[in-house]
This record gives structure tokens, sequence and C-alpha cells, in this order.
């Protein structure tokens, strides 16, 4: 079903006659129509337009307020006493391949300066027949054909506003909207209604009732135990309805236990994580204790190293200087002075020669007198000498060192190592207490207290049960002594279990569609999310079509909790996977038709990489698109995102009187048009 | 055979990086306890870096410093004598090598009649060991002046340029053996 144009006559704020054609798509492009308004200017009403023209005024998918007073309010002031006025809708489509157009209309007679409803709704549909031209089905046909291509509990699907998407997941609402569609999908609110058709023998209007009042009443007797009998039936259904509740009611707080545990676990691991903590910083004292401990044995060695390499340094440059004493041909090292003067003064040499006075010998002495060395100077000569000789431990005591280095490279490495682990822990410990608060030991006290109530008032209802089911076996016994006892009555009886069965099978048959197509969406739903949300994301729809989004990461459920953005990407995904499923299940929808879908999006408190998001994911996706949105939520990611999709677009204002106007913008200019900043600007 | 004519030394106060100096003699002494070579240590610190300061000089916020020389001096006399020696004849390399040994890097307060701290050898080597406090602050406080920055600093110094030295070492050495045949 594809929507080629629409036509709105005094319809609300749409005055006279409005005509927009829309965009069709071609080979999978310019499959968007945009329409552009400011807040007010006729979007959600365009939107409802089509659910009108299509299911009617009385409509339960109508969604606009004063519904009865759908004519543009301004048309009285504008005609005479007991004229007429018409408002109508007209949408012409086109589905598998052949164009219809649909028309819904209302006429209006002016008495006593007011408008009043002048004959009934009238709705025609018309099929452009390939000989006969445009050929108008029979009235109820219309409605029946209508509900054949798009029936009226997907429009919530097709022609949805951006109100809907804001709605929490977690809310019950959004469930029993969602159950909506779906059965509308199915189409199997018929079976509902037969469901509820063929009633009870309690329900005196329904089948099963009105079969049981054909049973002949029995004695007065016997009457007393069929009362009981009954008053036991109802008393059963009563209890089965106070158990199922009392069921719920454990199942959720078992659900909040196994939450609260969880979160009990996620915390007691932050105390494992605290020991852990605990003991790498141990680590890091310890390994920050040796090194300091090393530092202190290396310096301890370090002011013979340092003395001895300053030694070596200065070695070559004392050794040439002394040298050069050593070349003098009379220098020697150990020839001190005292000697040569004691040699002189008792006049015989150590060699036993003796040395006269002023002979050669005594001449030579007295020359070498005058170089030879005072005895200090000799020895202390000699002990820089050694001090040398001693510098050569330089080689020695640097291998001690570099051990030493060696080792205290290796401890400030296992410094490092647990400090960044303490870190790491750190974070983590924070993150969690962050995600998880506190430790409440308390909230699951107080949740064991009332599961253990909850519990005790379930078995008590559940002993209720027994006891009144023992009375309903007692009862039917006689019961069905008195019946057999009328062959009328068994007969009766006979249909009436037939149509028992009948129930029973549509119940069946209504479970089974029900949980095939929950399936279903919830694979669709689960892999759109799984590629549009950012994040590690599993979903599931349960019996009650509550939708439940746990983040994989943490295992914590988080559809109460996300995001706007989040939020509404979910709706867009919830709406893709809607449309996907009616695709796959509904008889009425063809899976290989294309079908438009008209979307008035409030999505402006979406951030800019959900729009971005959104927009190429969920919106390009879509077979046609006519989607109402104003000029600031376009600008940049939204309108990037789709703007190679959109083949029309339009600008709708409301003019000095305050009807509606419509302006077709030209696509070249469209990127400068919505980039203009208008004053008025304030969505 | 004349009596060897023994030193008078007296004590010096230094006004000059008084702090520092307790603090690195604090750092070096942490095993064992050697002033007399730390004070060696940062006179050829001092020479090798050309850096002599007056010992007179002062700096502010750094108070001073008190170094018992006489006590000192009386117990480590010889090795006093060859550090104030070697520091005397590097320092005097211009000078004939007779007259330095004979009548400077040995000089004693009985000789001239010149007050210890006066002669030109031991004036020397405590001017030369004010300019290695501040090599030293230079050179080896440059990470920060925990021990472990220390640590760094020093040995980034004693490894480089080993080669060289080990082949200076390895000719002693073998200059030690040959003289012992």
């Amino acid at each position: 079903m594809i929507f080629n144009e629409i036509e709105l006559q005094n319809f609300r704020q749409y005055k006279s006659s409005v005509k927009i054609p829309f965009s069709t798509p071609n080979n999978d492009k310019e499959n968007i129509t945009l329409v552009i308004a400011a807040n007010g200017v006729g979007k959600t009403t365009l939107l409802q337009a089509f659910r009108y023209c299509f299911y009617g005024q009385k409509s339960a998918f109508l969604d606009l307020p004063n519904r009865d007073e759908l004519v543009n309010n301004m048309i009285s002031s504008e005609i005479k006493e007991l004229d007429n006025c018409e408002m109508k809708v007209s949408i012409s489509f086109t589905h598998k391949n052949k164009k219809y157009l649909a028309i819904r209309r209302q006429k209006f007679i002016k008495r006593n300066g007011k408008l009043h409803r002048s004959g009934e709704e009238v709705f025609t549909l018309s099929g452009l027949t390939e000989y006969e031209g445009w050929k108008e089905f029979g009235s109820s046909d219309a409605q029946e054909k209508i509900q054949s291509i798009l029936p009226d509990g997907l429009s919530q699907v097709f022609m949805f506003d951006g109100e809907r998407m804001q709605r929490n997941f977690a809310d019950k609402k959004f469930g029993e909207e969602l159950r909506e569609s779906i059965l509308g999908i199915l189409d199997i609110k018929k079976f509902d209604k037969l469901y509820d058709i063929i009633g009870s023998e309690n329900r005196v209007n329904s089948v099963l009732g009105m079969l049981n009042k054909k049973i002949i009443a029995p004695t007065e007797k016997d009457q007393k135990v069929l009362d009981d009998y009954n008053r036991y039936l109802k008393s059963q259904k009563s209890l089965q309805d106070e158990i199922e509740k009392i069921q719920d009611e454990l199942d959720k707080v078992n659900k909040q236990l196994e939450d609260t545990k969880a979160i009990q676990a996620k915390l007691e691991e932050n105390t494992k994580r605290i020991a852990d903590r605990d003991k790498e910083d141990a680590n890091h004292n310890k390994a920050k204790e040796n090194l300091e401990k090393l530092s202190q044995d290396y310096l301890g060695k370090a002011r013979v190293a340092l003395t001895s390499r300053l030694l070596l340094e200065v070695k070559e440059k004392y050794q040439d200087y002394i040298s050069q004493g050593h070349t003098h041909e009379l220098f020697y090292d150990n020839l001190h002075i005292n000697t040569i003067e004691d040699i002189i003064e008792k006049g015989i040499c150590v060699c036993g020669r003796p040395v006269s006075s002023h002979s050669e010998e005594e001449k030579r002495l007295i020359e070498l007198k005058a170089v030879s060395l005072p005895i200090e100077s000799a020895q202390n000569l000699n002990l820089i000498a050694q001090k040398f000789k001693k510098s050569v431990e330089y080689q020695e005591i640097l291998l001690e060192l570099k051990d030493i280095k060696s080792k205290m490279s290796e401890e400030k490495l296992n410094m490092q190592n647990h400090r960044d682990k303490s870190n790491s822990l750190t974070k983590e410990i924070a993150r969690t207490e962050e995600k998880y608060g506190n430790l409440d030991y308390k909230r699951y006290e107080s949740l064991q207290n009332s599961k253990m109530e909850i519990v005790g008032r379930l078995s008590q209802k559940k002993r209720d049960l027994e006891l009144v089911d023992g009375g309903i076996e007692k009862g039917k016994t006689v019961r069905e002594r008195i019946e057999l006892s009328n062959a009328g009555n068994r007969k009766v009886r006979d249909v009436i279990n037939l149509v028992h069965e009948i129930k029973n099978e549509i119940f069946n048959f209504r479970r089974e569609k029900d949980s095939n197509a929950r399936d279903i969406l919830g694979e669709n739903f689960d892999s759109i999310i799984k590629k549009t949300l950012q994040g590690n994301y599993s979903t599931i729809i349960d019996e009650k079509y509550k939708i439940q989004i746990t983040n994989m990461d943490t295992g914590v459920d988080e559809t109460s909790v996300l995001s706007t953005g989040q939020n509404i990407i979910v709706s867009l995904a919830f709406v893709n996977a809607l449309i996907a499923t009616a695709k796959e299940l509904s008889k009425t929808i063809d899976t290989n038709e294309k079908y438009g879908v008209i979307m008035d999006a409030a999505l402006s408190n979406l951030d800019e990489s959900h729009i971005y998001r959104v927009s190429k994911t969920n919106i390009n996706s879509l077979d046609q698109l006519i989607f109402m949105s104003f000029k600031k939520q376009l600008r940049d990611e939204m309108y990037n995102g789709i703007k190679s999709n959109i083949g029309k677009a339009y600008l709708l204002t409301k003019n000095k009187k305050g009807f509606i106007e419509k302006t077709e913008l030209a696509i070249n200019q469209l990127d400068t048009f919505i980039h203009e900043y208008e004053e008025e600007e304030n969505e | 055979m004349s009596n060897l004519i023994k030193n008078t030394p007296q004590d010096l106060e230094i006004k000059y990086k008084a702090s520092t100096y307790e603090f690195i003699e604090k750092i070096l002494n942490q095993e064992t306890k050697d002033v007399p070579m730390v004070l060696f240590m940062l006179s050829l610190l001092g020479i090798t870096n050309d850096k002599k300061i007056p010992l007179e000089s002062e700096s502010k916020n750094e108070g001073t410093h008190n170094f018992s020389i006489r006590t000192m001096y009386n117990r480590n006399e010889s090795d006093f004598d060859a550090y104030i020696g070697l520091i005397s004849i590097l320092d005097n390399l211009e000078l004939p090598p007779e007259q330095v040994i004979n009548s400077i890097a040995f000089e004693r307060t009985g000789v001239n009649g010149t007050t210890f701290l006066k002669m030109k050898n031991v004036k020397s080597f405590f001017e030369y060991m004010l300019g290695g406090i501040d090599v030293f602050n230079n050179k080896f406080f440059i990470y920060d002046k925990s021990n472990v920055g220390l640590v760094d600093a020093i040995h980034d110094y004693l490894i480089s340029d080993y080669n060289k030295l080990d082949e200076l070492i390895r000719s002693m050495v073998l200059e030690e053996m040959l003289e012992n045949e």
C-alpha cells in the first residue's frame, strides 16, 4: 500500500481543499516525502486524517482532541443560514499494482448559526480497472476492502505519532497497545469476539448461557446441590484469579530478589577487589621498601666508586706530569735528601767506599742532594701511587653496583605493576559502586519477608482452591446424575460439551498464533536492537507483551531506565520489527507488497549520534515514508541521514486567518531552506 | 737523620653550600663513615671540572658547617697528606715537578711558618672541595634528591665512557704484575 496523494477539505485547520501529492518509491530511492511544519501547524492532524479517511470518526484509533468537532470551525461564519458544506478527506493509493481512491465525507448544514451534521458519514472506495475505469465498491464492501488491505489495528504501526515513541517500554499501556497491534497483525480479533459470544454457562446472554438455560430444572434438593455447585464454580474462578494475582506478585518479588542478589554478587565481587587492591598496595609498598634499601646499599658503595672513578680520570694527567721528573737524569724516586746528608756527614758511602771532602764522589753527592726528595715527600708520592693502584677496584665495585641497579630496576617494575593493578582495581571498585550503590542487606531481608508472606497467602489460597475443587467434583457427580436422568438435558449437555471443545480449540488456536507471533516479533526486534542500539543488549517479550531490555555486559534489566534517546531507538526498532512481523504473519499483509508509513516523529530529544543511527538504520529502510517534522529537528545529522532519499518536500504554514497552507519546496534548495535560521523558531 | 716536621692543622668553618654538603656527606656515608674520602672525592670533582670556590664564600639559607679538621687530620694524617698533595700537584701542572713536589704539594705548617688553612696546598684542596659541592649538586641531583633519583644520576655517570677506563685499568693491572715479578 503506497500512498499517492491526500486531499483534506474543511478538516480541522485545513480549509477549502489542500492537496498533498507524495513521493512514491523509485527503485528504492526517493521514498521519503518530507512535511515540514512548526508545532501546532497541522502535522498531527494530517496523520490522523489518514486514520479518519480509512476507519472513520468512530474508530478507536482516531486520536484527536474533540473528535466530534472535526469540521473546520470557521466555516459556519462564512456560509449563510441553512446553507450546506462538506468535510472530506480523500486518499489515493496503490496496492498490488492497482490504484484506489478512498473518500470519507460528512455533510453539514448551518442552523441557528451553528453547523450540524446532515446525514451519515459516507465512505467510498473506488478501484481503477483496466477496462471499466474507476469502479466503486459497495458501501459495506468498501470498508471490508480497506480492512483487508490495512486492518485498523495496524494503523498504529503504519501511521504512528511521536508521542507513542517516547512512551517508556516498561509502561503497562505500551504492552496493551502492543497486544492490540499484534492482534491486528494476526487478524485474530474475530476469534476473541467468537470466544466472547460463546461465553460461559453463567452468562445468560452467551451461547453457553443460553444452552444452559435449556437444561430442565431439577428437584429442590438437587437444585440446592446445583446451586452449591455453581457457587463453588464462582469461588473457583475467583480463587484462580486471586492465585494468579498472588503468583504475579510472587514472580515480581522473585525477580526483585534475583536482581538484588545479582547486585549483591556484584558488590561482593568488590569486597574481593578491595582485598586484592590492599594486597597490590602492600606489594607495592614492599617493592618500594626494597627499592629504598637497594638504593641505600648502592649509595653506601658510591663514595668509593666515585673516588676511584675520579682518580682514574686524572691518572694519565698525573702520571704524565710525574714522568717529567723521571726523565731528569738526576731524579730518583726513592733518593731521600736525609740519606745524602748522612753519607756526606759520615764520609763513607753505603757501599763502604770513603767519601772525602772535595772529592769527585762528594761533588756528585752534592749534585744529587739538589734534586733528591725530602723523605716525607717521597712517602706521600708513594701514598698517592697506592691510591691510584687501589682505584683499579673500580671495575669490581661497578659490577656490584650494576647488580644492585638491575635489582632496583626490577623493583621499580614491580612497583609500577602493583600500582597499575591497584589503580585498575580502584577504578573497577568505583565503577561498581557507582552502578550498584552500596550493599543493602536490609532490602534483601525485606524482600525475603515479603516473599514469605506472599508464599503464605498463596498456600492458603491453594488450600482453599483444593477444598472448592473437591466441592465441585462432588457437585459434578450429582449434577451429572441429575442431567443423565433427563434425556433432553443430556442432549443439551452434549451440545454444551461440544461448544466447550470448540471454545477450547479457539482458545488454543489463538494462543498458539499469539505465541508464534510473539516469538517472531521477539526475534525481529532483538535482531534490529542488536544492530541499532549502542552496547550489548538483549530483548525478551513475555506472555503479557511486556518488553524487557537487558544489558548483557552487566546482566541488568535496563528497560525502565533507558534514556530518551535509547527509548526512541527502541521504539523505531520496534516499528521496523512490527512491520517485518506484519509482513511475515498477517494474512492481509502481502510479504512482497510495499507499505507506506506515515510518521509524526517527535525526535527533538534525540542526541546527534542517535539521530544519525535512527535515520540511517530505521527511517531509510522503510518502503515509503511520509515524514512530518520541524526545521530544527531536521538540521545536520537528521537531514544528512535521509536527504538522499527525499523525493518531495512541503512546508505547512498558517495564514493570517489560521488556516493551513501548503507550499512545495524545491529539493535542490532544501538544504539551504532547512538551515536558514528563523527567529520565530522555538520548537 | 732529621726528624719529620709535623703539620699543625686548624678546624674549618664553611658558609658556602653548607647544608648541601651535609646532605651529600649524609648520603655517601650511609654504610661506613669516611669524611676525608668524601672531601677528597668532592675536591677531585671540583678540580676535574675546574671549579674552585674561595673559602670565605657564603651562600644564602644554607647555614654553616664546621669541620673538626684537627681531630680528623690527626686520625688520618697520611691519607690527608696524600689527598692534599695529589690535588695540589694537579693544580700546579704548569710548574716543574721538583718545585711542586718539594715545596708546594707537601708543604707543612712548620716549614715556612704559614698557618694550616693559608698554605697553598691545603687552601686549594678545600677550595676545590667547595667547587665539588656545586658540581655534585648540578650533576647528581638532576632527577630529585631521593636516594633512588640520586642512584639513577650517579649510575649514569659511573657507566659513561667505561671502555676508555677499562683499557686504563687493564694497563695498570698489567704494570703492577710486571712490577711484582
